[in-house]
Parts: C-alpha cells; structure tokens; sequence
C-alpha cells in the first residue's frame, strides 16, 4: 500500500463509518443541537463537502463546485460559507439531510478521481494554499479533518438515540 | 517522506492534538458526560490508548500489551480486559487523574513509534492475522482514523460542556 492507496483507503472509510451513522436519521435529529452554540450532524456534512471542495481545488485550481454547480445556492447558503451558516437557517429553510449528503457525495468523487489520477511526483508539490501544506500533507489534513467531524456525528447520534430510550 | 515517514508524522500530529486538548482539561472535564449512557472524555481517552496498544501488536510484531504488562489496567483502576468504557463505571474517588491516563498514552506511543520507524516498509503489505483481515498499513491507518474520530469527539464533548455551563451560568 503506497500513500495514495492508504489516503484512498482512509476517505473510503471515513465515508462508510459517515453513512453508517446517518442510516435512519430523521431530518430532526439531523438538525437538531446538542446545546446553543454546539453544530448539528447537518451542518458537519456540509462542512464535509465544503473541506474536500475547497481543498481539491486549492491543488486544481478553479472554484469549488459549491459555487459552479450551484450548491450554495441550492441550500439557500452564503458562497462563503462553510457549513455552518445551516444552524441558523429556519426549519422551513434547511434542505434535506439526503440533498446535503449529496453535495459530499459530489466533492467525495470528485476528490477520489483527483488522488487516483494524480502522478506520484506532485504528492511533494505545495499549492498556494493558507496553512502552506504539500500536496501529501493536504491529503492527510483532510483525512484528519474527515476522521474528526465523523466521529462527532457518531457521538451526537449515540446520545440522540440515548436520549430518547 | 516515505509511506512509514508520513504515517509517523501523522500519528505523531493527532497525539499531538488529543495531548493539547486532553492537558487543558480539568478532573471535572474528564469525567463529565453529556448523557446517562455518553461517553465521557476520559473513558474515550484510554480507549485510545487501549486501540494502539492492542492493534500495534499484530501490526508491528510485538508480544504484550502494556496495559498488563506494565500493569497499567492497575494504575488506572480497571479490568484487566476493559477498552477504556470502565472508567464511566468508577465512583469519582476511584477514577484515575489525567496525568495518570496521560501517561498511559504516552507509554503506548513510546512504544509505537520507534517500532514503526524500525520496521521495513515491505512489511506494509503483510497481513495481520486477528479478528478482521487488515494489512499491516491498513492497521495503522485503523489506529490513527480510530485516534482522530475519539478526538473529534472529545473536541465536542469539551466544547459542549463549556457552552451548557456558560448558558447556566447566564441563566442564573
């Protein structure tokens, strides 16, 4: 297993262990907030897509397809926004957790084909990006970054769940 | 960098974020829990440890866990089987100090890490025989993914004890 296969190896199961913790969320509990301030699960999906968008194109270059295929505007969000912007949209205004999860979907695919096609010589190029990472270094960012939220939203749906037994 | 460099170096980046976290928490923090059955951070930290210091053995050739061997299960009040979901069930007074669970981590990552920068690369590919088939890569990047879920959640877990106590407070 080389670097890419193991980032490869590492997103697939970040994407697993994501869908087994959304599997029978209701819309409520995707929304719903753990304390005032504490982010729901649907607003760390979009932050999801809204990592692997940016990230990708910092290294591709281009804008995020957030905004050219017109996600943000979907979902009724800022072009700026960074998923967190869902919180403090009404009931009324907030899509569904399936729409959400299809933008991830969409920047998941987008981002699997960018590694699997990427020449192993670029893995050590730095992009202008603003934490001045490597190539390498910004597909273990994401890994981190993934890892983290997925664990937060398996937590929230544990004491979701618990809450109500 | 080469693949154990790079897996080094991660490893090595999320402990450093589970340390900084974990050593700006107090007794209180760690034993807080968000429900009846949640989790607390400290149960979630040993089980951090107790991930790598069992999955590090098939994956890196070694023979015993630290947490019999050096009697850690001991120090830190908990069965000898127990994955870190014991600590819940202690009564307050028998709950081992964060410098206690701290130092458990450690012994585990002091352990790992020079014996993953010793071994040869060819190894990678080598299956681990165990429960589930992995790789000897795949079992590392298990430990590291587990370490950076459990972190995240540990992250939310502080965040959302201060932001409940911050609204009690205002409330009173």
């Amino acid at each position: 297993m080389d670097f890419k296969e193991g980032t490869l190896w590492s997103l697939d199961r970040a994407k697993g262990f994501l869908h087994r913790s959304l599997d029978g969320l209701t819309q409520q509990q995707a929304a719903w907030r753990a304390c005032g301030n504490c982010n729901s699960i649907a607003s760390m999906v979009i932050h999801l897509g809204r990592v692997e968008d940016t990230w990708t194109h910092r290294i591709l270059g281009g804008k995020d397809i957030w905004e050219t295929d017109g996600w943000a505007q979907k979902f009724g969000l800022p072009i700026e926004d960074r998923g967190w912007t869902f919180d403090k949209q009404s009931a009324q205004e907030q899509k569904p957790l399936s729409e959400l999860v299809s933008y991830y979907e969409a920047t998941h695919r987008l981002l699997v084909e960018f590694i699997e096609k990427l020449p192993a010589e670029r893995l050590a190029e730095s992009p202008q990006n603003p934490m001045n990472l490597t190539v390498e270094q910004i597909f273990s960012h994401i890994v981190i970054e993934e890892s983290q939220h997925v664990g937060q939203i398996d937590y929230l749906k544990g004491m979701q769940n618990s809450k109500a037994s | 960098m080469n693949v154990i460099e790079h897996q080094a170096w991660v490893l090595e980046d999320a402990r450093s974020r589970t340390l900084k976290i974990l050593n700006e928490l107090s007794q209180d923090d760690l034993r807080w829990r968000a429900c009846a059955t949640c989790n607390s951070i400290g149960s979630i930290a040993i089980h951090i440890g107790r991930v790598e210091d069992v999955l590090s053995l098939g994956a890196l050739g070694l023979t015993e866990q630290l947490w019999q061997s050096q009697g850690w299960h001991r120090k830190l009040g908990l069965a000898e089987d127990d994955w870190g979901w014991g600590f819940d069930n202690l009564g307050q007074s028998s709950q081992p100090d964060l410098r206690e669970l701290v130092s458990y981590l450690e012994a585990v990552r002091g352990r790992t890490l020079p014996a993953l920068k010793a071994m040869p690369s060819n190894r990678l590919d080598r299956e681990v025989p165990g429960r589930r088939v992995r790789t000897v890569a795949q079992t590392l990047a298990f430990i590291l993914n587990e370490e950076l879920q459990h972190l995240g959640q540990i992250d939310y877990i502080r965040g959302m004890k201060q932001a409940l106590e911050g609204s009690n407070a205002d409330s009173r």
